[in-house]
């Protein structure tokens, strides 16, 4: 358990989260998390552990359960509308589907007939579109993909598909390694993380699906370890992008509210959070070889459209 | 006999690294540009044979025509197809903590004729991409050996080298070439290789003081000829003495040749009957001595 260290706080954060608020390390001993997902039925929180090429549950009071292995090496996960597990899976250089009796389906490997880099991160809309990002990293990163290590496509971008996976369609590529993506509340907004270079851009999302008017958002300035990897929406609005020192929470305006630190070992900052527990203001984190949860005052948006139906229509009480 | 250099590529100070004869073409590296380029001879015309590389330096064939790849920007050897899939081939030690498992970043690499892979594996100030792995606490000659099960293993070979470049290995496969640098000289030894693949003590073939400044000259690519010479690639950071050196198989110094270039960093021989040396440079020149007395 951690006393948390905030920094950079402006007035008001701590409507978000205050200063004697405590981190709990749930988990330790792994090697990459990644991907985590509250499954609220279970009341537990599923990831990935890419290098260790493993999907985990993690329960209260039972502890870790490996529920997929080998995963190919499995990065971003979230829920379809049918409440089936999505997976980007940088290994296999797919996007593909956990069914219900844990048989698999891919729904993406080639962008016009080229190998898709490594897909990272994933996020569904509410019509069922499936949204991706797609950096080469996993291509480079040792222990990352195991098959062709070859990159073909000369675009880092970010993608959409229907849930059977039927029209793949390019929706970004100009991106410096894509990786957390998130819609807004409304919907309205996605954002997209670029790694490379720490920064967040947002995009309008037309009636159609389809995006104008990409533009910066938030541009990470600290100099701590951590990079903009994964992102979430509260149901305000407010964007938490890891980053330097751990977390950034940031207004629908694109200000810093604050930051909330993650503790770093070597190289163990922050990869991605979901929203979990029965009023969706935990946060958990998944940071190297750990997994965090931390409480917070404002509920966020889950994975899964039933989920966020439901935390939506609560909030709006 | 003074050499003629015929220059192939001219400068564009995009360093040329790994290079690599599959009998009909050169293949060359620039790890600063992600690229592999072949040359076929007739036509002198450089293509690019692969982008993306992931930083590949060194370069080498297998006897049965296997292309691989020192792929510095994620510390590990690949092989390649032709052009299209690369595979990721071992880059951790068995038997080690996940992150205390990693090498360094291969660099110069060459296939035995009993089909091992041998490679140097500094620790290059490019860090590898992604989320930073500890380096080694050793820079040695590391070999890949094919085992039954058709996998390969990674064993550590040397264990004396501090800085290694540059490596080749005789024609019977019983003697390993290998530039190190250390904190006095920069050399070239030889190992014996035992049976099991260890290697034996090292003789020091050639050797230069280390000035601790960019005059000091480093030894980078070794090649060897089919009469058992050993063609040595050296110069300096400020891209000063230039040179080819030529050792006899019992480690006389034969001849030194000055390139008209800068740093050599590699060296090989091809061409139909295998009697040109083509010769990489730090300022991406590639130049070519064509000589029967050299094959």
């Amino acid at each position: 358990m951690y006393s948390v260290d905030l920094s950079m706080v402006s007035p008001g954060f701590e409507r978000i989260i205050t200063s004697g608020t405590e981190l709990e390390q749930l988990v330790t001993g792994l090697i990459f998390t990644e991907g985590p997902l509250w499954d609220p039925e279970e009341k537990a929180l599923i990831f990935t552990d890419i290098r260790g090429n493993k999907i985990y549950k993690w329960k209260e009071g039972v502890g870790l359960e490996t529920i997929y292995a080998p995963s190919a090496t499995a990065n971003g996960l979230t829920y379809d509308n049918k409440n089936r597990i999505l997976v980007t899976g940088w290994s296999s250089r797919t996007v593909w589907r956990i069914n219900s009796d844990r048989s698999t389906n891919v729904l993406a490997s080639h962008w016009k007939g080229q190998k898709l880099n490594t897909p990272n991160d994933i996020v569904v809309k509410s019509d069922g579109t499936i949204w991706f990002t797609d950096m080469f990293a996993g291509l480079w990163i040792p222990g990352m993909c195991v098959d062709d290590i070859q990159r073909y496509l000369d675009f880092e971008g970010t993608f959409r598909m229907n849930e059977d996976g039927s029209s793949l369609a390019l929706m970004v590529d100009d991106l410096c390694g894509p990786n957390g993506l998130c819609f807004s509340p409304d919907e309205k907004l996605l954002y997209i993380n670029e790694s490379d270079i720490n920064r967040t851009r947002v995009w309008d999302v037309q009636a159609d699906n389809s995006l104008i008017n990409g533009r910066l958002f938030y541009q990470d300035q600290g100099t701590e370890p951590g990079v903009a990897d994964g992102m979430k929406v509260d149901v305000e609005g407010n964007v938490y992008i890891t980053g330097s020192f751990g977390i950034h929470v940031v207004s629908p305006s694109g200000k810093l509210l604050g930051r909330i630190h993650v503790p770093e070992h070597v190289e163990r900052h922050a990869a991605n959070m979901a929203w979990g527990d029965e009023d969706w203001r935990s946060l958990y984190i998944t940071a190297r070889g750990c997994v965090y949860r931390i409480r917070l005052g404002i509920p966020g948006i889950p994975h899964g459209q039933v989920n966020r139906q439901k935390v939506l229509k609560e909030y709006s009480k | 006999m003074k050499w003629k250099f015929e220059k192939i590529i001219e400068s564009d100070n995009i360093p040329i690294e790994g290079l690599a004869w599959n009998g009909q073409a050169l293949f060359y590296s620039q790890p600063n540009k992600d690229l592999i380029f072949r040359m076929d001879l007739d036509k002198k015309i450089p293509t690019i044979n692969r982008k993306y590389t992931g930083k590949v330096s060194g370069l080498a064939y297998g006897p049965s025509g296997e292309f691989y790849g020192c792929q510095q920007f994620s510390r590990r050897i690949i092989r390649m197809s032709t052009e299209g899939p690369a595979w990721a081939m071992t880059y951790r030690y068995d038997g080690m903590p996940y992150h205390e498992s990693f090498h360094n970043t291969p660099k110069h690499i060459t296939v035995d004729s009993l089909n091992r892979i041998w490679f140097s594996d500094p620790m290059h100030p490019l860090l590898g991409f992604g989320p930073a792995l500890p380096f080694s606490n050793h820079q040695s000659i590391l070999r890949l050996e094919m085992q039954a099960d058709k996998s390969w293993k990674l064993i550590r070979s040397s264990y004396d080298t501090t800085n290694p470049s540059g490596v080749a290995v005789s024609k019977d496969a019983k003697k390993l070439y290998v530039g190190n640098r250390t904190n006095l000289v920069s050399e070239v030894r030889e190992y014996i290789i035992n049976n099991n693949g260890s290697l034996g003590k090292y003789k020091t073939l050639l050797s230069f003081i280390n000035t601790h400044d960019d005059s000091a000259i480093i030894i980078d690519g070794i090649c060897v000829d089919s009469n058992g010479r050993i063609f040595v690639c050296t110069g300096s950071m400020n891209n000063e003495f230039s040179s080819i050196y030529i050792l006899l198989p019992n480690g006389q110094i034969s001849e030194s040749h000055v390139v008209p270039s800068g740093r050599v960093t590699n060296c090989i021989f091809g061409g139909v009957e295998m009697n040109i040396l083509f010769i990489a440079t730090q300022n991406g020149e590639l130049l070519q001595v064509s000589n029967k007395n050299i094959h």
